[in-house]
C-alpha cells in the first residue's frame, strides 16, 4: 500500500502531454538575463562590470552571507548591461545581461572533482555551494544550507522527492528515466555532506517505469531505498513527504532539519552529480513546456536566463487565444505578465493556458461547508484564514498560525464558494512579515 | 386578587438589595480608588477621537496618557493641528511646541485610460494584494494601481478615487499618514503646506529612464531636467516649471 498523508486533492493531471517526450537540448540563445537573485536568501553582488567578456561557468555574483548561492554564467560574451530587469517574481530586480558570441568558451576553473569516497563532507559542501545549486524543485533555497545541519542536529534520513505531484510537470519524471544514474550518485553526495544513513527515493505510484529502473538499480545498495507513495497533491511538499514515509511532523515553524530529514529534489541530486562529474555549475536545467497553448509540448533542457519567449519558440509557439502563461506547477505556479521574464535556476515548468481554460474565480462568501478543512494538508483552518485576510484582522490569522501555510492551493481548489482563500492567505502572510521588519526596524 | 402582601415583600426584599448593594459600591468605590490625572481627562476631552494612530499612539486615550506623561510629543496630533497642540500645551502648562501642517499628495498623474496595462488581472481588488501577486500588471512598476487601499484606510474621507486615481480633499486631509502606508507602490508622502499658498508637486515616481517612461506614459517624469534649469534661473520657480514640464507632471493642487 503506497503511503500518504491526511488530506489534498486530486486534481486532473494533465501528465500525458510531456510525460513520453524525451528531453531535447535547445538551442543557444543570443542573450540570457541572469538575475542576481535566483534562490532564496541575499541578493548577490554583481563581480563582473558591462563591457567585461564571460564565459561558461564563470562566476559572475556573489554574496558573503550564509543563505545565498552564487551566479554563474550560462554562456559566453559580453556583458551588456548591468541593470534591473523583469523577475519571474513580478518585481524589477537587477540582472546582468550577457550577449552570446556563439563560441561557448568554457571557463578555464571548470574542471571535474576527484571521485566522491575521496571527499570530505566540507569539500562537498564547499563544491554545492559554489556550484550555486539551490532546490531545483521551485523553492530555491540553497543547498548547501540544507546539507550543513548544526551539529547539534543529527540527520537520519535523506529523501530525495522524486514525487512531482503538481499536474502538468514531467521533467523529473524524464530525468529520473533518463538519467537515474546521476540522481543515485547526488544522493550518495547529498548523504555523505549531511551525515544521514540512510537514503530514499520516493516516487508516486503513477511512475512505475521510473520505479522498475530505480529499483533496479540500487538492488545491492543496503543504505538505499525506494519507496513508492500515493499519487496525491501535494505529495511532494517536503513536510507531507516527512509525514507519509516517516511518520514524523515537523514542529511549526521548524524545518526538515528538526526531525532528522533532509529533502532534496531529483533535479538537485542530479545537478550535484553533474557537477561532480564535469566541474560545471548550475547553468542549465530542465523546464517542462507544456499546456494547451503550446504548439509542440515538451521537456527542454535550456540554459539559465533564456527568456520564456526564445523557450516557446524551440516547442513552436503559442497557438490559439493565450490565457495565461505560468512558471512553476499550475496549483502553486506564479502567473506572467511578460514574456521576455527570464528562465531562473528554480523555474521547473512553464504552462500556457488557453483562454477558455482559465477561470475566473467568485470570491463569494464562505457558506461553511468545511471542505478546505478537509483538504488542508496541514491541518489548518483556511475558512477562517480567509476571513482574516479579507478583514485585514491579522491578529486572528496569526492566532490561526497562518505561518504554517504551504499555500499548495489545495483550500482554493475544493472551495464551493470559489473564494480566493491562498491569496487572503498570502495577504495575511505578507502583512506581518512587514510588521515584523518594522518593529526590528524601530 | 392581588396580595398586597406580595407587592410588599417585593419592595422590600428589592429596597433592602439595592441599599445592601450601594453601600459595598461605595466602600469599593474608596478601597478600589483609581488615582486619576485630571489633566489627561481634560487632554482626552479636547482631542478629536478619530483613533487615527497619526501620534503614534494606540488611540486618543492613550495619546493623552503618553502625552500628559510626556512619552510623545504635545504636537503629534494631526487632526488635531495647531489648536490642540496650544491647547495641550495649556493644559500641562509647558511652553508650547508648534505645528506644521502636512498634507498627502499622490505622485501619480496617470489615469486609468492613461496606464497601459500588460495583462488583465483578476484577483481580489486590492492594491496591496495586486502587487503581491503578479507585482503590478501595469507596464509601469512605479505608478498608481488604482483599487483604492488608500480610499478605504483614510478615516477622514478625505480621499475620492477619480477614473482610478486618488484626489486629496486638502480641506479634510489631516496629514495622518495612514494612506502613506497603506500604499504598496509608496506614491504617497505627506508635504508640508502652508494654509492660503498654493502646493506642488511631481507627480510622478517613476525612476525608469525617460526613454522607457516615453513609451508607457504619456504624463510621466521622462528625466528631462527643464525643471531644474528654470528653478535656478526664475523668479517664481514653480510656476514657471508646472508651465514649462512637457508631460505635463509638475502639477499646482
Amino acid at each position: 500500500m503506497a503511503k500518504s498523508f491526511k488530506g489534498g486533492i486530486h486534481p486532473p493531471y494533465h501528465k500525458n502531454l510531456t510525460k513520453d517526450k524525451e528531453i531535447r537540448t535547445a538551442s543557444e540563445p543570443k542573450e540570457v538575463v541572469l538575475p542576481l537573485s535566483q534562490h532564496t536568501g541575499t541578493i548577490c553582488t554583481p563581480l563582473v562590470v558591462v563591457g567585461d567578456t564571460v564565459k561558461v561557468g564563470q562566476k559572475i555574483g556573489d554574496s558573503d552571507k550564509l543563505i545565498s548561492a552564487p551566479i554563474h554564467a550560462s554562456i559566453s560574451g559580453k556583458v551588456k548591461a548591468i541593470e534591473p530587469r523583469l523577475h519571474p517574481s513580478g518585481s524589477k530586480i537587477l540582472s546582468i545581461v550577457i550577449e552570446s558570441d556563439g563560441q561557448n568558451t568554457v571557463h578555464e576553473s571548470i574542471a571535474p572533482f576527484p571521485p566522491l569516497e575521496k571527499l570530505t563532507r566540507e569539500e562537498i559542501r564547499k563544491i554545492v555551494r559554489n556550484a550555486g545549486i539551490v532546490g531545483m524543485g521551485g523553492a530555491a533555497f540553497p543547498t548547501h544550507v540544507k546539507l550543513s545541519p548544526p551539529p547539534e542536529k543529527k540527520i537520519s534520513h535523506i529523501i530525495i522527492n522524486g514525487s512531482e505531484c503538481e499536474p502538468y510537470l514531467t521533467c523529473d519524471h524524464r530525468l529520473m528515466l533518463e538519467e537515474p544514474e546521476k540522481i543515485i550518485l547526488g544522493t550518495k553526495a547529498i548523504m555523505k555532506a549531511a551525515g544521514a544513513i540512510n537514503g530514499i527515493i520516493a516516487i508516486e505510484d503513477n511512475k512505475p517505469d521510473v520505479i522498475k529502473i530505480m529499483q533496479k538499480l540500487i538492488k545491492g545498495t543496503l543504505n538505499l531505498k525506494v519507496i513508492i507513495v500515493k499519487t496525491k497533491y501535494p505529495q511532494g511538499g517536503e513536510k507531507q513527504l516527512i509525514k507519509a514515509i516517516l511518520n514524523k511532523e515537523v514542529p511549526s515553524g521548524g524545518l526538515p532539519m528538526d526531525v532528522g530529514v533532509v529533502v532534496n529534489n531529483v533535479g538537485t541530486a542530479a545537478q550535484i552529480a553533474k557537477t561532480l562529474l564535469t566541474g560545471m555549475p548550475l547553468i542549465d536545467r530542465i523546464v517542462t513546456i507544456t499546456g494547451s497553448g503550446v504548439k509542440n509540448p515538451s521537456n527542454l533542457r535550456v540554459k539559465i536566463g533564456t527568456s520564456i519567449d526564445f523557450a516557446l519558440q524551440e516547442c513552436g509557439g503559442l497557438q490559439g487565444e493565450t490565457g495565461k502563461i505560468m512558471f512553476g506547477g499550475p496549483m502553486m505556479g506564479l502567473a506572467q505578465t511578460s514574456v521576455d521574464v527570464p528562465i531562473t535556476k528554480y523555474n521547473n515548468g512553464v504552462i500556457v493556458l488557453s483562454r477558455k481554460e482559465v477561470t475566473i474565480l467568485r470570491d463569494d462568501p464562505c457558506m461553511r461547508c468545511g471542505k478546505c478543512i478537509e483538504a488542508c494538508p496541514i491541518g489548518l483552518m483556511p475558512n477562517f484564514l480567509g476571513d482574516a485576510g479579507q478583514t485585514s484582522n491579522w491578529k486572528r490569522a496569526k492566532e490561526l498560525s497562518v505561518k504554517d501555510c504551504i499555500e499548495c492551493g489545495c483550500c482554493t481548489y475544493v472551495c464551493g464558494s470559489e473564494r480566493l482563500l491562498v491569496h487572503y492567505i498570502k495577504l495575511a502572510k505578507n502583512a506581518l512579515q512587514n510588521k515584523l521588519e518594522k518593529r526590528k526596524t524601530k | 386578587m392581588i396580595d398586597i402582601n406580595i407587592i410588599i415583600n417585593a419592595i422590600l426584599l428589592m429596597g433592602i438589595l439595592g441599599a445592601f448593594s450601594a453601600f459595598m459600591i461605595s466602600i469599593a468605590s474608596k478601597v478600589f480608588h483609581v488615582a486619576l490625572n485630571p489633566k489627561v481627562e481634560a487632554i482626552n476631552q479636547i482631542l478629536p477621537g478619530a483613533n487615527c494612530g497619526a501620534c503614534g499612539a494606540g488611540g486618543c486615550t492613550d495619546y493623552a496618557e503618553k502625552a500628559a506623561k510626556g512619552l510623545l510629543p504635545i504636537n503629534a496630533c494631526r487632526p488635531g493641528g495647531a489648536k490642540v497642540a496650544s491647547a495641550i500645551a495649556q493644559i500641562l502648562g509647558i511652553e508650547e511646541a508648534g505645528f506644521t501642517h502636512k498634507k498627502a499628495v499622490v505622485h501619480c498623474g496617470a489615469n486609468e485610460t492613461q496606464r497601459i496595462k500588460r495583462a488583465e488581472y483578476a484577483g481580489i481588488p486590492k492594491c496591496r494584494e495586486e502587487e503581491l501577486a503578479v507585482g503590478g500588471y501595469l507596464e509601469c512598476t512605479y505608478g498608481c494601481l488604482g483599487f483604492g487601499d488608500c480610499y478605504l484606510t483614510c478615516p477622514f474621507d478625505a480621499i475620492t478615487m477619480i477614473e482610478g486615481l486618488p484626489k486629496i480633499n486638502f480641506k479634510k486631509c489631516t496629514g495622518c499618514g495612514k494612506c502613506v502606508s497603506a500604499c504598496p507602490r509608496n506614491i504617497i508622502s505627506l508635504e508640508k503646506y502652508d494654509e492660503g499658498k498654493p502646493l506642488y508637486a511631481i507627480a510622478c515616481s517613476s525612476k525608469d529612464k525617460g526613454s522607457v517612461t516615453r513609451k508607457i506614459c504619456p504624463v510621466g517624469c521622462i528625466k528631462c531636467k527643464i525643471c531644474e534649469y528654470k528653478k535656478a534661473t526664475d523668479q517664481t520657480p514653480w510656476q514657471t516649471c508646472v508651465e514649462k514640464c512637457p508631460t505635463k507632471c509638475i502639477v499646482k493642487l
